[in-house]
């Protein structure tokens, strides 16, 4: 088994990942996003739906 | 027993059980699934082949996971209600729809987001990505129909049948990579055999499905009180 360890010196470092950032970190911001929207709009819908009532 | 079985038939039950857990549920998840990345992204090590591309596997993983587990979770469900006609069902099946849709996405997004560095392509019709589109087809079907019946009984029949017949794609998807020759790898985690990577990627990637299970469960208890009420009121 390899360490877990600390991979990257500098947030430039880990912002780059090399050439492959803009491929990793996009695709965790986008499901960020996708979870909070979703979760955001089902709580809307039913605070809605409790008022209606 | 009667005791642990009556959140899953009585509808007031499951609502009060669900209100109760709901706060604990999502914060255990959102903590399980931001240490299992926050590990995965920055203290795995690298991969020799994939280089850093491969840290998308600590969300793509469990995305796909999810997206074949929800859909049995609906098949059951299915089940029980045509046999038993168990009241709660529909709700479930409607809920799980919702959370299946949403992720079997996201695993198709980070799937293709992956595949650009991995394979010079986002998107390749082989057997694992078209049956897995096949199943988000199947998510957004089961939704459309079950919006678009006025009579509610009729709805949930239809919604029901539907998933049932739908889940022999489940099966498919899983052994596809093997069945077929694809772009797409043979699965790294197995309950059977031996993993193939190293033990230093696999617990965080352990600590993310568990995380992410979590999480979408969280979700999970939040839609179906909308469902639940949404059906009471109509």
């Amino acid at each position: 088994m390899e360490k877990i360890i600390l991979q990257f010196h500098t947030l430039e470092e880990a912002l780059l990942m090399g050439d492959h950032g803009i491929y990793v970190w996009s695709t965790y911001i986008i499901t960020g996003l996708v979870f909070s929207i979703f979760s955001i709009t089902f709580s809307w819908k039913l605070r809605n739906l409790k008022e209606d009532e | 027993m009667k005791n642990l079985l009556l959140p899953l038939i009585s509808v007031k039950e499951y609502l009060n059980l669900n209100k109760m857990i709901y706060p604990y549920v999502l914060f255990l998840g959102i903590f399980f699934m931001l240490l299992g990345w926050i590990v995965g992204l920055l203290f795995a090590p690298i991969d020799a082949v994939q280089g850093h591309s491969y840290r998308i596997i600590y969300l793509h993983v469990p995305m796909a996971i999810y997206s074949q587990l929800i859909y049995w979770f609906m098949a059951i469900w299915s089940f029980s209600f045509l046999i038993w006609k168990i009241k709660i069902a529909p709700s479930m099946i409607l809920s799980a729809a919702y959370i299946g849709c949403m992720v079997t996405f996201l695993a198709l997004l980070s799937g293709s987001v992956w595949g650009i560095p991995t394979w010079g392509t986002w998107w390749q019709w082989d057997a694992r990505i078209t049956s897995t589109f096949i199943l988000f087809i199947m998510y957004l079907a089961l939704l459309t129909v079950n919006n678009s019946f006025q009579n509610t009984n009729t709805a949930d029949q239809i919604t029901a049948w539907i998933a049932l017949v739908g889940v022999i794609n489940i099966p498919i998807i899983k052994k596809s990579v093997d069945w077929w020759s694809t772009l797409h790898q043979p699965a790294s985690i197995s309950l059977t055999t031996e993993s193939s990577i190293d033990l230093s990627m696999l617990i965080p990637l352990l600590i993310s499905i568990i995380g992410v299970g979590i999480f979408l469960f969280s979700l999970g208890l939040k839609v179906s009180r909308w469902v639940i009420y949404r059906r009471e009121s109509d």
